[in-house]
């Protein structure tokens, strides 16, 4: 309109590359022009094969279809994420994209069932989620539509292979204008009053100038970490982990499990995770704890199906860049900070990036303030991840290797602690408005791993237990036999049972 | 099990809040031994004194088993569509602050974007006309909302009469079997670990209880010997007296009347009978106004003695804030109980989520002050909020605000806040077909006073005693 548009360079085609060009080219075609790239011989690490039900919400906003995604993509269903052996050796349960119970007269679920609990009945709280008996049970069907229904009380999210979603979006974005340059960037030209990048420069020798730089060179941050030096801040001391050995592997016979699988190990944690047609497997894990080979023979014998690849090991540090936006250089996914996929954030905060850049779209040029403002909603997302992470190390019994009893014994962050000790008292969690992990997250966790609340909402305490006792009961009647009238996972998918 | 359970609460202050409190404990609470002692009123407490509330009084009138019906017939309330501000240095000479939705949005862009644009480019009425609530206060018009119509998103709050209002709690507490006596604080027996093992009344009367609450007012004598930890707001609020007086009643208004001026401001609100009257200044001359200090207790929970209302957040009248964060802290408070030993950690997350609501409260108020051009200094807080909204309308949540997004941007765009470009997605829709919708949208709002009753038409039908 009154302000030219905007020439945004979007550097590395993954998933963030195409995520954040595909939604700019889609919400703000009248304000930037958009040219992305990327280099065929640099490869993609293809992370986030498991995501958070907020990508429904990106590809919503896109317009996209979720069944052409899903067949493109190979995609499955998924209503949260089992954790196995991390509070002890045995343990098992879902982090559910979904509530447990309802509100009884204004006081959350929770506290009546640990009434019920300490009375040695109400069962497992997991038996008051749908999204959970669902899962035990294999089946799949979308949230019902109404409110009120027992079978709305749950989200989902799709676990898909990541190297096929950039090309699927590559077909939106260029048919919305998105211009795609093959090549290598060499070198990255800079103002020399401002500092703000000015131009790339690539190995055929050709020149890209642009207003707006999105960094989505993953782990290289070749603009925000080479080129503009960003500082670095690390979080190793929290989250040891520093490689992962993947291992896609051919898939079971059988049912495939509407869930992502994370499977404590001596040196870190494996991850399985169910596609239409393979399993994504990995094995996380701290290199000072395991070398790369005795990684690679460990998910190697913890595979259940013919392995489809060799081995192959990734490098990273937890942490992230002080700024995000830095200058004219918005960092997008891996190139500004990095948390390990134990709760499949990886995908989430591209997706946060993406839409506080189309909120905060520097139209009439750039304000110190709206960058202020990026940076600040971008930090505020990965403290509150970050803390969450170390819950499922610190949480923990685990006695049986160097690691686990390296990381339940480290320091934690005062803002966790204090958010244990809140639960452990009464069940109680800390209010946020915004961003990731609201109650039923913390309580799955929580109790999960062993966290059991000491007390209880005294207004509880009035009910009587007998009847207390019968109401949960029938609740948990009803939902085992709703969830029994619905589809299995593979009939839900439109895959022969 | 509940040998944690807190068993019994001694309520210091007689006054709107302190009964307030002991109904919201004894409905939610019942095992609970309640005892309030009824303190003479201090003129100082805001929260008692005060017609004003928001709509979140509807709320905690259903959880205390108030009915609006009771109150309406008992000329205890009266329904308060918003706030007429006349007179404010910035903004229209005349622009109401209302309750409830605004236009509504297109697509993904909020209302309030294309709104902007089109008051830049002088084809938009005044914001509050877009609102079902600002129709109404405009024409002085009321009814109650109307599910299924265009009168279903509006909202509205409660103007109160002290005098009526209070024998109403009163005459609840005592059906729910709370204690109460008359009688002034004496002093404490305090606990080795510094916690209250007794309160003792002027007059000598010992009460224990597991949990003490000063609802008294701000002088706060019980919290104050406790802990002193007044945290003081003046260089950000900058009025700190306040005169209330009372006139016959004038005709019936839906609205309070804000009229700004230099050196402070001036209410008036009509009750059944009567008008109220006041004026919040910073003069000191005045011999008849009342001191206030504006500021908040850095930890109202302290060990076993919660401080709420005036006794916790002392803040001057503008948009009524006093007794809708005393209602919202007894909220708070029965929501998170601690057990009888008031574990420091349980008791921090009931200071942290009070601190940013204050906050956020006083935050509000100070945007009306920094844009009627008084000197004060701007919270970054605030500063952000400004920024973004002027900026590009967008508007920054922050945790534990207890007012919702519509309460901010009707005070934004009326103090004209006016974002001064347009947000990125809302330039990828038309102006001309904004504009027209707009245009739709009022023409239908415009056909509501009409088919509606006048505000002291239906309040008569309501049984309202004149």
């Amino acid at each position: 309109m009154n302000q030219p548009r905007k020439k945004m360079i979007v550097v590395g085609g993954g998933t963030a590359g195409w995520m954040a060009a595909s939604a700019i080219a889609r919400m703000l075609p009248h304000a930037a022009s958009v040219e992305l790239i990327e280099s065929a011989e640099i490869g993609i690490v293809g992370v986030g094969e498991a995501t958070l039900p907020h990508l429904r919400a990106y590809l919503q906003t896109l317009g996209l279809d979720e069944a052409e995604f899903m067949a493109a993509t190979h995609a499955t269903y998924k209503l949260g994420i089992e954790f196995r052996d991390f509070g002890k050796p045995g343990d098992a349960y879902l982090h559910p994209f979904g509530d447990f119970g309802r509100p009884l007269n204004d006081v959350p679920f929770l506290h009546w069932w640990l009434r019920m609990h300490a009375l040695g009945q109400g069962g497992e709280i997991a038996d008051y989620c749908v999204a959970n008996v669902m899962a035990a049970q294999k089946r799949f069907s979308p949230p019902a539509a109404d409110p009120d229904a027992l079978l709305s009380a749950y989200s989902y999210a799709y676990q898909f292979d990541a190297t096929r979603f950039g090309p699927f979006l590559r077909g939106f974005a260029e048919a919305r204008g998105v211009k795609r340059t093959e090549g290598k960037i060499v070198s990255v030209e800079r103002d020399g009053g401002t500092g703000d990048v000015v131009a790339l420069v690539l190995e055929s020798g050709t020149r890209i100038e642009g207003d707006l730089f999105v960094d989505c060179s993953g782990f290289r941050s070749l603009l925000l970490g080479d080129a503009l030096g960003e500082a670095w801040e690390d979080w190793s001391h929290w989250l040891p982990c520093d490689r992962a050995m993947a291992l896609p592997c051919a898939s079971p016979s059988g049912e495939i499990e509407p869930l992502t699988r994370a499977t404590a190990m001596p040196a870190g944690w494996r991850w399985r995770i169910p596609l239409q047609h393979r399993v994504g497997n990995g094995y996380v894990y701290s290199s000072a704890h395991l070398s790369d080979d005795a990684a690679s023979a460990a998910i190697l014998g913890a595979i259940e199906g013919e392995p489809l690849a060799d081995p192959r090991v990734l490098r990273f540090k937890a942490g992230r860049r002080k700024r995000s936006w830095s200058h004219n250089v918005i960092a997008v996914g891996l190139a500004s900070g990095f948390l390990e996929p134990l709760e499949s954030t990886s995908i989430y905060l591209v997706q946060i990036a993406i839409q506080q850049l189309v909120d905060l779209f520097p139209i009439g040029g750039i304000q110190a303030a709206d960058r202020d403002e990026f940076n600040a909603q971008v930090d505020y997302e990965y403290d509150r991840i970050r803390d969450f992470l170390i819950l499922h190390y610190h949480a923990s019994t685990r006695d049986d290797s160097d690691f686990w009893r390296d990381v339940r014994h480290m320091p934690i962050p005062d803002s966790l602690a204090d958010k244990i000790e809140l639960f452990r008292r009464a069940g109680r969690i800390q209010r946020y408005s915004r961003g990731l992990f609201f109650a039923p997250s913390w309580i799955a966790v929580l109790i999960g791993q062993g966290v059991m609340p000491q007390g209880w909402d005294q207004r509880v305490d009035t009910a009587n237990p007998h009847e207390l006792g019968q109401a949960l009961g029938r609740l948990r009647v009803q939902i085992a036999s709703d969830v029994a009238t619905l589809p299995g996972h593979r009939v839900a998918l439109g895959l022969q049972a | 099990m509940s040998d944690r359970a807190i068993r019994s609460i001694a309520i210091l202050g007689g006054g709107i809040t302190g009964l307030s409190a002991a109904a919201a404990f004894a409905r939610a609470l019942p095992q609970l031994a309640i005892t309030v002692i009824e303190t003479p009123p201090d003129p100082a407490a805001l929260a008692d004194r005060l017609p004003g509330s928001t709509s979140a009084i509807h709320r905690f009138h259903a959880s205390i088993g108030l009915d609006e019906r009771d109150l309406l017939r008992a000329g205890a309330a009266v329904p308060r569509l918003g706030l007429r501000f006349e007179n404010w240095s910035t903004g229209a000479a005349t622009w109401y602050h209302v309750h409830g939705e605004h236009g509504a949005p297109t697509g993904a862009v909020a209302f309030h974007q294309l709104w902007a644009r089109a008051r830049r480019e002088g084809r938009a009425e005044a914001w509050h006309r877009y609102a079902a609530a600002g129709v109404l206060a405009e024409a002085s018009k009321f009814v109650h909302p109307q599910p299924g119509t265009p009168l279903a998103t509006f909202d509205y709050a409660l103007r109160l009469d002290p005098e009526r209002y209070r024998p109403m709690l009163t005459a609840l507490v005592d059906r729910l079997r709370v204690a109460r006596f008359a009688g002034a604080f004496g002093t404490i027996e305090r606990r080795a670990d510094g916690g209250v093992a007794a309160l003792m009344s002027a007059d000598g009367r010992r009460v224990e209880a597991d949990l003490y609450v000063d609802a008294s007012g701000p002088a706060a004598p019980l919290a104050d010997a406790v802990a002193q930890d007044f945290e003081d707001w003046g260089s950000v609020l900058p009025y700190d007296r306040v005169e209330i007086g009372e006139a016959p009643t004038s005709a019936a208004d839906p609205n309070d009347t804000i009229i700004g001026g230099a050196g402070g401001w001036q209410f008036a609100a009509s009750l059944p009978g009567k008008t109220l009257l006041g004026r919040v200044h910073a003069d000191r001359g005045e011999g008849t106004s009342i001191a206030i200090r504006p500021g908040r207790r850095a930890a109202p929970w302290v060990q076993n003695i919660l401080a709420i209302g005036d006794a916790a957040v002392a803040l001057d009248p503008l948009h009524w804030p006093n007794l809708h964060l005393a209602q919202s802290s007894i909220a708070r408070a029965i929501e998170l109980l601690p057990g009888r030993d008031c574990h420091p950690v349980e008791t921090a997350e009931y200071n942290r989520r009070a601190r940013a609501e204050a906050e956020r409260m006083r935050d509000f108020q100070a945007l009306h002050y920094l844009r009627a051009g008084a000197k004060i200094e701007v919270p970054d807080s605030l500063a952000r909020v400004v920024q973004q909204f002027e900026q590009r309308g967008r508007f920054v949540h922050q945790d534990e605000d207890g007012l919702l997004e519509e309460i901010w941007i009707s005070a934004l765009l009326g103090l004209g806040v006016v974002p001064g470009a347009t947000d990125p997605l809302a330039l990828a829709v038309s102006a001309d077909a904004a504009a027209s919708r707009m245009a739709e949208m009022r023409a239908g709002l415009a056909t509501l006073p009409a088919r509606l009753p006048g505000y002291a038409d239906y309040l008569a039908r309501c049984g309202m005693p004149t």
